[in-house]
């Protein structure tokens, strides 16, 4: 009786992480990705930040539990992308890293609010700088939530604009998300069902699909197919010369051991 | 004892101790101790439990086989050891060369085609390799010493 207690309450339990997970009621899981985390120095030691970091800091924020909402992955993606730009195989000082963001949301600000030690709760050695700095100029100084819903009401895909700055080189990237990322009505259903909640069941509904769709999207696409400003790699041509010297070695060697047993 | 023997010995200890250390490595790779490292030519992925764990252990036991072998190596009971030493280095470095090639006979998975290019068939061979690969031609002096000094004919 006992054992089964405890099995239930533990299933219970599963079923409420998977709610706080989600974030968004009825959103189905994100899928398992392996994106590989920013590294920054905090004075002398090698902090790595995940996007799970993130999620996690961002529930612990809003307090309603971790969760990989699309702000969140857009935010993570914005800083992964542009630190490998500016610092390609370097590993930056916290104290180097500058991000302005145009995009009042919640989850890329706290991103960033944890990305250069900005944030409430945060115990670093070194901070960064983050800016909220909105597409009309204004900076925003007041990140309660209540605030930044306010904002956040009236912002288009337009918004989602990132800049991150190399402070010892002065060296920056502007960011922006590409347009066929967001879907034509998301911010439309947004405000509907988050800010002024009179969206209908049907637009209640679309929005979650778009909102899942987007968050797995910003999760697996790479970085040149979410933002205008980063170039895609050139693919890489074959070392023909290299894998030439190996295979005609090892058919000399095959050869050569045909020949021998052969004459033994 | 005659110089030749004196002169494999060093050359069997040497190679026998990079074995060792090159199986190791694969090891400790796989645990996780860093991320896959490239050094010139050689390369450790240590991303899959049989090839880096497993195949770590092989090519280690290898080294160690070389190893207790070498000191007296004109003596076929621990020529035996070596060889069979340097055995395991092949099956390692074999199954390396197969997979290599196995894996270049199709174009990657975003092309539409389904046969490499000619081109990326014998691109896919260029470097890093695995270490066992990079052992096998040092290896194969053993064989040449297993047939040189009549061990071959009096097996």
């Amino acid at each position: 009786m006992r054992a089964r207690l405890i099995l239930v309450s533990l299933l219970m339990a599963a079923l409420l992480c998977t709610t706080a997970m989600a974030h968004m009621p009825g959103a189905a899981p994100a899928p398992d990705v392996e994106l590989l985390p920013i590294q920054i120095y905090d004075g002398n030691k090698l902090v790595e930040i995940s996007i799970d970091d993130l999620a996690a800091y961002h529930g612990e924020c809003t307090g309603q539990g971790p969760s990989k909402c699309p702000c969140v992955v857009i935010g993570y993606r914005a800083a992964e992308a542009g630190i490998n730009v500016l610092y390609g195989d370097e590993i930056p000082e916290r104290s180097d890293i500058r991000i302005i963001s145009a995009y009042p949301s919640l989850g890329s600000l706290q991103d960033f609010q944890y990305i250069t030690g900005t944030g409430p709760g945060m115990d670093c050695k070194e901070t960064g700088t983050f800016n909220l700095i909105l597409a009309d100029g204004t900076e925003v100084t007041d990140f309660s939530k209540k605030n930044i819903k306010k904002i956040s009401g009236n912002i288009g895909p337009e918004d989602c604009r990132f800049t991150i700055i190399r402070e010892s080189t002065g060296e920056s990237i502007d960011l922006a998300i590409n347009d066929d990322i967001f879907p034509s009505d998301y911010f439309d259903l947004r405000k509907k069902v988050k800010i002024t909640k009179n969206a209908t069941p049907e637009e209640s509904q679309k929005f979650l699909d778009e909102y899942v769709a987007l968050r797995d999207a910003g999760l697996t696409k790479p970085a040149w197919e979410l933002f205008k400003g980063i170039d895609e790699p050139p693919e890489e041509e074959p070392d023909v010369f290299g894998g030439g010297i190996f295979l005609s070695i090892f058919i000399l060697f095959v050869a050569a051991g045909i020949i021998i047993i052969r004459r033994k | 004892m005659n110089t030749e023997h004196n002169t494999a010995q060093i050359y069997i200890a040497a190679l026998g101790l990079v074995t060792m250390i090159l199986g190791l490595v694969d090891i400790l790779v796989w645990i996780g101790f860093t991320g896959g490292i490239e050094f010139g030519i050689m390369g450790i992925a240590g991303d899959d439990f049989f090839r880096w764990a497993w195949g770590g252990l092989v090519v280690f036991l290898g080294g160690a086989l070389m190893l207790s072998g070498c000191r007296n190596v004109g003596n076929i009971q621990e020529f035996s050891k070596v060889l069979l030493g340097a055995a395991l280095v092949w099956t390692i470095a074999a199954c390396d060369i197969f997979a290599m090639i196995c894996e270049n006979i199709p174009a990657g998975e975003e092309a539409p085609e389904f046969l490499n290019s000619f081109a990326g068939f014998v691109g896919g061979f260029a470097p890093p390799y695995a270490p066992a690969v990079i052992l096998l031609p040092f290896t194969l002096v053993i064989a040449y010493f297993f047939y040189a000094w009549g061990f071959a004919d009096e097996s």
